[in-house]
């Protein structure tokens, strides 16, 4: 039921951008009905999404049990006191669950056709504003009896206040639960797991999702447990390590950077950054596009609609095309080149773009390869076996390339003069390359002059130096200095090879430093995406 | 010369990082008797007294905190020399020209590897023939080790170019061909 209710949807997490619908601050849009279900059906006009919020907050639940909250006029509120005793009301007689109630009630007869969440937040969170997070999270360890008191309250009160939203409306059980990353992932199941998956049981026809922030690599497996329909991934999660750990039956939902992206970046970066994380993802049936978290209240409502708009046209593009493109990304991660060129040949002959087989396709499975090994999940050989199945599909692809097109910046690279070490940097430019970056490779041995040169020829974004001894590794700071002599600064060091380190780098002003080839390619990438939110 | 290719599979594996029971094994184990034919191995060895190593490394030696503490006490040094020739990265990077990154890479790893383990039964040899005189010897030490310069290697390749004389030295002072190693090793005279 849930897999067809959430089919390659797009959504942005929760709808505080709404508040510039409405010439009210956000204090007075959470305790008045009219003027938030103004603000909420103005916004969802205006960007059509597939799942709709209400405006929450995260401290709704916990200051109806007790606890203090500060309101703001433009953020959003946040606790300012612990419960002196907990108390579990009637959420129909708490008066801002009450305005939700009433919001959502409203937007059902507005968006009859959507999927309405009755968002709450998880009860190991609202325990820890019940009671203080550090305070809860020492109790783990000194009073755990204590704490599970307080979970059966906290989940106890979740339950009554989403089943009151779905009364009211809502459609959809969301659970945001943000502390529970902080207890060991041994403890997850006992202190978290037990009660989302008590919350989910009890809405048995409704879709569910379950979003914690921050880095859950290590309990994915766990919020698999709790029998959820969807999972929502934090921005600072790499999809392709955990998409072979959710079942097919269970969303993989995200995770576009709602800050860095969505309120700070220019419109070309929101739809370069959507429709790269699509065509990346959309090969996996159960991939539902959001955000990796709350879309701040204010970022650009033009920027929510673009991200819409370009995960929606990039699904379509490459729906058709997704059997194919599943193949040789699979064949590219398995290894299998003879299968790869034949998946190639045979999308080719269906008509696919090349540039779709490569990015969808053979980058994927790199990709995908290249995420393991910094999740260390797999070790380099593996992903060079990737590299030449890469290269076999490539072959067929070549001619047909316009290479303006494909490739995304130059980088010149070379190892320092006094050194003569080759493998390293030329695993460097292959990665490069498998990745639609154009390499400009000065091979062995060079000098200043020699980079300044192929720096004024090739106007590259990127220089890389490469050093395997200790005596070459000086020579890394000449390099620099001399374009710095030169007045040149419009351009980006990054370091490696065997005698340098993250000291050494900055030793000798480089930007950046990378342990092997895989790493230069993300450590490139992430200092392009800064360089860019300094623009 | 490396002798069993089967005795030294396991621990070559584990240093090239394949895993004991995956299909990129036999395809390594391949690889490995490629390399095995392409060998050149050339050693040479020398022991001189302390006095002609310090006169013989002068600067690098004598400016070295490293070499001081680990010679403190030894009487005589010997130097020694291994290279594997230069088909291992003839070949290697013709793998790499022609996008067969995994054999060129792994060509690359089992070729520093072999040559690791070519010094390291000289090494060994030495360690041997030592205590067989009663002496005890240092650990074995590298240019480009901590602060023993890799310009030491000049040093060393004055003494061994008439041996072996396909080695060169850049001006960086790195020797060609690649899987070329050279090292000191300490012998201590006995009491100490």
């Amino acid at each position: 039921m849930a897999k067809i209710m959430m089919h390659h949807f797009v959504f942005p997490i929760n709808a505080l951008p709404s508040c510039q619908m409405v010439d009210v601050d956000i204090d007075d849009i959470l305790w008045n009905a009219d003027i938030k279900f103004k603000a909420l059906r103005n916004y969802y006009k205006r960007i059509d999404a597939d799942i709709l919020f209400y405006f929450h907050d995260a401290v709704i639940q916990a200051e109806a049990m007790g606890a203090k909250a500060k309101y703001f006029k433009k953020m959003m509120p946040a606790v300012a006191a612990t419960a002196q005793v907990v108390s579990l009301p009637d959420p129909a007689q708490v008066p801002r669950m009450a305005v939700n109630a009433n919001v959502l009630r409203r937007m059902a007869g507005e968006f009859p056709d959507k999927l309405r969440s009755a968002l709450v937040y998880g009860p190991f969170t609202v325990a820890g504003q019940v009671a203080g997070e550090e305070a809860l999270l020492r109790k783990l360890i000194d009073d755990p009896k204590e704490v599970l008191s307080l979970l059966e309250k906290t989940c106890d009160f979740a339950m009554r206040y989403a089943s009151y939203l779905i009364e009211a409306g809502a459609n959809l059980v969301w659970v945001s639960d943000p502390l529970s990353v902080l207890i060991p992932p041994d403890q997850f199941r006992e202190y978290s797991g037990v009660y989302l998956k008590r919350i989910f049981e009890s809405f048995p026809s409704l879709p569910s999702v379950l979003h914690i922030c921050g880095d859950t690599y290590q309990i994915v497996q766990e919020m698999v447990r709790t029998g959820v329909r969807g999972i929502s991934f934090d921005n600072c999660m790499d999809l392709l390590v955990v998409e072979d750990e959710i079942p097919d039956e269970v969303y993989v939902i995200g995770n576009i950077d709602p800050v860095e992206v969505i309120e700070l970046g220019s419109p070309d970066e929101v739809v370069s950054r959507t429709s790269d994380l699509v065509s990346m993802m959309a090969l996996k049936d159960n991939f539902v596009l959001s955000t990796g978290c709350a879309v701040p209240p204010s970022a650009p409502i033009e920027n929510v609609r673009l991200f819409l708009e370009t995960g929606r046209k990039s699904f379509a593009d490459i729906r058709p095309h997704i059997p194919l493109l599943s193949k040789i990304s699979r064949n590219v991660y398995a290894g299998n080149g003879e299968e790869t060129r034949q998946g190639v040949a045979a999308a080719l002959e269906d008509g696919v773009d090349p540039l779709t087989i490569i990015s969808s396709g053979l980058t994927r499975g790199i990709r995908k390869g290249s995420a393991m090994y910094e999740a260390k999940r797999c070790f380099l050989p593996s992903i060079l076996l990737m590299v030449d199945t890469f290269y076999k599909g490539f072959q067929l692809l070549e001619d047909r390339l316009d290479r303006e097109k494909t490739q995304k910046f130059d980088i010149v690279l070379g190892t320092v003069k006094g050194d003569i070490h080759e493998i390293g940097k030329n695993l460097v430019k292959i990665f490069f390359e498998t990745h639609g970056h154009r390499v400009v490779d000065l091979g062995v041995d060079v000098n200043a002059d020699a980079f300044i040169e192929a720096y004024l020829n090739y106007r590259p974004s990127f220089i890389g130096l490469s050093a395997f001894t200790t005596e070459s590794k000086k020579e890394m700071g000449k390099v620099i200095s001399a374009f710095h002599r030169e007045g040149i600064r419009d351009v980006l060091f990054i370091v490696g090879g065997a005698a340098v380190n993250h000291e050494v780098s900055r030793s000798v002003g480089a930007d950046g430093y990378a342990r092997d080839a895989v790493r230069a390619v993300s450590l490139v990438e992430k200092l392009l995406k800064q360089s860019k939110s300094y623009i | 010369m490396v002798r069993d290719c089967a005795t030294v599979t396991n621990r070559m594996l584990k240093y090239i990082r394949i895993p004991q029971n995956g299909s990129q094994k036999e395809r390594v184990s391949l690889l490995l008797k490629e390399l095995v034919s392409l060998l050149d191995t050339k050693k040479w060895c020398r022991c001189v007294s302390i006095d002609e190593f310090y006169g013989l490394f002068h600067i690098y030696a004598r400016e070295s905190q490293s070499i001081t503490k680990l010679l403190k006490h030894s009487v005589k040094v010997y130097l020694i020399t291994v290279t594997l020739g230069q088909d291992i990265e003839r070949r290697s990077r013709k793998y790499l020209r022609n996008n067969e990154v995994f054999n060129g890479y792994i060509v690359d790893r089992l070729g520093s590897f072999l040559v690791e383990e070519e010094i390291r039964g000289m090494d060994l040899d030495i360690t041997q023939q030592c205590r067989n005189e009663g002496c005890t010897t240092t650990h074995r030490y590298s240019p480009g080790y901590g602060d023993f310069s890799i310009k030491a290697q000049q040093a060393f390749f004055d003494l061994v170019k008439d041996s072996i004389p396909e080695l060169t030295i850049s001006h960086g002072c790195l020797l060609s061909p690649e899987k070329t190693v050279t090292a000191i090793k300490g012998v201590v005279k006995p009491g100490y």
